[in-house]
C-alpha cells in the first residue's frame, strides 16, 4: 500500500459547458486528470472554482466531504493551490 | 496469411432517425444487400458474425434479436459487442480456421436511446461513472492532452472537420455532407473544451455488413475479390490515467502487425488510401501518427499541406469518414467497406485514382483504448 498525498498536479482538463443529467454540477465546471503526488498515474476528478486560472500542470488539492460513505464523492473536488 | 477476401458488402445511408425501421429491417436490409452484391447465395455463408450492444439496443443479449435476420437461423452463428471492425476481425478468423464464409452484420440506432447515458455507462462504476463522465467529455480531455503534449492549437482540429465533412458531399451514405469553414467549425457551440459541436461527430442510425470468403469462394462470387492482406489488434489501459492519452501505443502495436503481415515496409508510400476511425476532428491526426505515417505530433501537418485531401498524396477518409457519420459499432465496419469500395473502383464521386492498396481502422473503448487495422488490397 503507497500512501498519495491529498495535493496533485492536473495533467489534463476540460472545461464542460452542455447539460447532462448525469454531471455532477452545473457547467461549467471542469473534469482533471491529476497525477497525485506520490502516484505514477492519474486520477479523475472535478474542479468546479477559478476556472479562467485552470492550466496543465497547475497543483491542486482534494477538498473532501464531511460524510463520507466509501464512495469517489467522499472528495467533493479539487481545488486550484 | 491464406488467401481471404471480401467478396460483399453493403451498407444504409446513414441519418438521425431511421423512423420507419427496426434493428432487424436494418440488419435484413445489409445482409440481404451483401449477399446480392456478392453473387452468393445464404447456402455458400457457413457462419454469421452479428454485432450489437445490449445498452444501445436496450434489450439484454441484443443479439439474439438478428439473427435469423442476417440469414443465421440454421448456421453457426455468434456475436462480437463492440467496434464493427473487431466484428470483422472475428469473421476473418473463423473462415481462416474453416469455414468458408462469413457474414458479418452490424447495427446501431443511436436516435432510440441516450447516447450520453450509454457512453457513461462504459466507463466503470467506482472510479469514473458516478463522476457523469461520458464520451465527449473523456475525448476532450484527450484533446487537451494531445494539445498540451505537442502544441497544438483547435484551429489545428477544425481543419480535419473541414476536410472530412467536405469529402461527405461525394458520398451518397453520409449523415452530415458540408461545406464549412474553420472559422465555422470555432464558432459552433462549445460543448467541452477544446471541442466544439462541429469536432464531434453525429449519432447516427444505420447499419452495414460485409462477406468475408475462402479463396476458392472468393474466386466464384461476382465482384474482384478485395484481398485481406493484413489484420492487427491491440488494446490498452482502460482507465484514462492510465494512459498517455497523446499517443497511441496500442495503434501503433496494431499497426505494425497488419505492416508485417502485408510486407509493407513504407507505409506512408506503400499505401493508397486510407480510412480512420476521427470520431472526433482532433483523432484523425492523433490515428494518423499512431499508424505511424508521421513522427508523433505531425499528424495535423499532413492535412494543413494537402497530403490527406482527395488530391493529395494519401487521401484519407474521402466517404467524410465517421465526422459525417457515426452509427456507433457500425461505423469501424464502414472503414473496410469504404476501402475495399475503392479497392473496387466502385469509389463513385469519392473515387480515389489508382487505388491498389487500402488501409481501414477501427476502434474500441474510450478515447480508443483498442484499435483494430486492416491492409487491403486489389489483385
Amino acid at each position: 500500500m503507497i500512501q498519495l498525498s491529498d495535493e496533485g498536479v492536473v495533467t489534463s482538463f476540460t472545461i464542460v459547458r452542455f447539460q447532462f443529467e448525469l454531471h455532477p454540477t452545473s457547467p461549467p465546471f471542469a473534469y482533471a486528470l491529476i497525477k497525485l503526488d506520490g502516484a505514477d498515474v492519474s486520477f479523475l476528478h472535478i474542479i468546479k472554482d477559478d476556472l479562467t486560472s485552470l492550466r496543465n500542470f497547475a497543483r491542486v488539492k482534494a477538498v473532501f466531504a464531511q460524510n463520507r460513505v466509501g464512495s469517489i464523492w467522499d472528495i467533493e473536488c479539487f481545488r486550484l493551490i | 496469411m491464406e488467401h481471404i477476401a471480401i467478396v460483399g458488402l453493403a451498407q444504409t445511408k446513414f441519418e438521425r432517425r431511421k423512423r420507419d425501421k427496426t434493428y432487424y429491417d436494418l440488419v435484413y436490409e445489409v445482409a440481404k444487400a451483401a449477399l446480392e452484391d456478392s453473387g452468393l447465395t445464404l447456402s455458400d455463408v457457413d457462419n454469421v458474425v452479428t454485432v450489437s450492444n445490449d445498452f444501445l439496443d436496450g434489450r439484454t443479449i441484443s443479439s439474439m434479436a438478428v439473427g435469423e435476420a442476417a440469414g443465421g437461423s440454421d448456421k453457426n452463428i455468434s456475436t462480437v459487442e463492440g467496434d464493427g471492425s473487431f466484428g470483422a476481425l472475428y469473421g476473418a478468423m473463423r473462415v481462416l480456421s474453416g469455414f468458408r464464409a462469413s457474414l458479418i452484420v452490424v447495427h446501431s440506432k443511436g436516435s432510440e436511446g441516450n447516447m450520453r447515458y450509454v457512453t457513461n455507462a462504459m466507463f466503470d462504476p467506482i472510479y469514473h461513472r458516478p463522476l457523469g463522465i461520458e464520451s465527449i467529455a473523456a475525448s476532450a480531455l484527450q484533446a487537451n492532452a494531445y494539445m498540451q503534449k505537442y502544441g497544438l492549437s483547435e484551429e489545428d482540429f477544425a481543419l480535419i472537420s473541414v476536410k472530412n465533412h467536405g469529402n461527405a458531399l461525394h458520398n451518397p451514405y453520409a449523415h452530415l455532407p458540408m461545406t464549412i469553414t474553420v472559422d465555422e467549425v470555432m464558432r459552433s457551440q462549445k460543448l467541452a473544451d477544446p471541442l466544439k459541436l462541429l469536432d464531434c461527430s453525429p449519432i447516427s442510425d444505420g447499419a452495414a455488413a460485409i462477406i468475408i470468403a475462402d479463396k476458392s469462394t472468393a474466386l466464384k462470387s461476382a465482384k474482384k475479390p478485395v484481398w485481406i492482406k493484413g489484420i492487427g489488434h491491440c488494446c490498452e489501459d482502460y482507465f484514462l490515467g492510465d494512459r498517455d492519452l497523446a499517443s497511441s501505443k496500442a495503434l501503433y502495436a496494431a499497426a505494425l502487425k497488419a505492416y508485417e503481415m502485408a510486407h509493407i515496409t513504407d507505409p506512408l508510400k506503400e499505401i493508397d488510401v486510407a480510412e480512420v476511425y476521427d470520431a472526433f476532428s482532433y483523432m484523425e491526426p492523433l490515428w494518423l501518427e499512431g499508424l505511424g505515417l508521421c513522427p508523433s505530433g505531425r499528424g495535423v501537418e499532413l492535412t494543413r499541406r494537402g497530403f490527406t485531401a482527395m488530391d493529395g498524396d494519401l487521401p484519407v477518409n474521402p466517404s467524410g469518414g465517421v465526422l459525417s457519420a457515426h452509427a456507433i459499432l457500425v461505423a469501424g465496419l464502414v472503414r473496410i467497406i469504404e476501402c475495399a469500395l475503392q479497392l473496387r473502383g466502385e469509389g463513385g464521386d469519392r473515387q480515389v485514382d489508382g487505388a491498389r492498396r487500402a488501409l481501414a481502422h477501427g476502434v474500441n473503448g474510450p478515447c480508443g483504448q483498442s484499435h483494430c487495422v486492416w491492409i487491403l488490397e486489389k489483385d
